[in-house]
């Protein structure tokens, strides 16, 4: 096979995989890891079965894929908000950027990575390795704003960025949940607000 | 899961009616992870995003409803009373254990969610006297 054909085949290959993974993470967002079918992915991402499984052994591995691709758009997304974070008006801008998105569907599907972590942890030691990774990336983006916050005298020196990063995460993570459950951002608004507004009261400690 | 909701609620009424003070807050909080983080608790099944939403929906406005009470008899009984809205500090807390329970999951270690709970406890629990908690942010010390 001459080698441009090879190439352009792989370039195929590789969109239609981009295309089944689009398709599942859809489908898994909206309706769960568990009630998302094989043939359902299939329907919706207009391949054929057997490319399906060319590319993927089974849904494990999809599932893997599809954990990799959101996580791979919601850390895009969070380096870009947060690296640029060096005050907490910043931060507040931030959470209402968060809010804002999740407004748009009234909250009804969550966070697209906690969404994955609740539906696989307990199932798929891999995909939770990989979920950990990825949360604890985010955590990291987080912590190095409070960082920033310190080095500024924003934030006292002894207070543990990490432990506010991982307690802002579980604001932001149950936020969703919430927001999820009650078809409404109201909470998810009031549980970052209450984890900044603590955040800024330790910045005016003396 | 109703059973479960409905377990969590009667014991979460009993414990919470018993919350008068900040030390009372505290023994709460302390029992509360316990069983958020006891295998086949109730407690742990509830946290689990599983099951019906309106059922879920109602049982987590009665489960604040209970934490709100209590967060605002704490205030009222402080010597400084903190300016706090307690139906939203009550939302927080359970927002709180149920990021920190995802979390906690996903890493296999209870530290996400006691970190979470305690900072939605922590405008109204002080840590200077606990020692298991840093006395400048009210997180549990690692």
């Amino acid at each position: 096979m001459p080698v441009s054909e090879a190439k352009r085949l792989t370039a195929r290959g590789a969109k239609t995989r981009a295309k089944i993974i689009a398709a599942a993470s859809d489908l898994m967002y909206v309706k769960g890891v568990g009630m998302t079918t094989l043939d359902e992915v299939v329907a919706a991402s207009g391949v054929s079965k057997s490319q399906l499984y060319h590319h993927f052994s089974g849904k494990s591995m999809l599932v893997r894929a599809v954990i990799e691709a959101t996580g791979d758009r919601i850390m895009r997304r969070e380096r870009d908000a947060l690296s640029r974070v060096t005050t907490i008006a910043g931060l507040k801008r931030w959470r209402d950027a968060l809010i804002q998105n999740n407004a748009l569907r009234h909250g009804a599907y969550g966070c697209a990575l906690g969404s994955l972590a609740a539906d696989v942890a307990d199932h798929d030691d891999v995909a939770r390795v990989a979920l950990a990774d990825l949360f604890g990336e985010w955590q990291g983006l987080l912590a190095e704003v409070l960082q920033r916050f310190q080095r500024d005298g924003i934030l006292p020196d002894d207070v543990s960025t990490a432990q506010l990063a991982t307690g802002l995460m579980g604001a932001v993570q149950g936020g969703y949940l919430l927001a999820q459950t009650a078809h409404d951002v109201a909470p998810m608004a009031t549980s970052i607000t209450m984890a900044l507004d603590y955040i800024e009261g330790l910045s005016k400690r003396p | 899961m109703e059973a479960c909701f409905a377990e969590v609620l009667a014991l979460e009424a009993a414990a919470l009616a018993a919350v008068s003070d900040a030390e009372d807050l505290n023994r709460w909080r302390i029992e509360l992870l316990r069983m958020a983080t006891t295998g086949e608790s109730a407690y742990a099944r509830v946290l689990q995003p599983t099951g019906d939403l309106q059922d879920r929906a109602r049982f987590l406005e009665s489960w604040s409803d209970l934490i709100a009470a209590a967060l605002a008899r704490v205030v009222g009984n402080a010597s400084n009373p903190a300016s706090i809205n307690t139906s939203q500090m009550a939302v927080a807390v359970v927002a709180a254990l149920y990021g920190g329970a995802v979390l906690s999951r996903v890493a296999r270690e209870p530290a996400p969610l006691h970190i979470s709970v305690d900072l939605a406890l922590a405008p109204l629990l002080p840590a200077e006297e606990d020692p298991s908690r840093s006395p400048r942010t009210g997180l549990s010390v690692q």
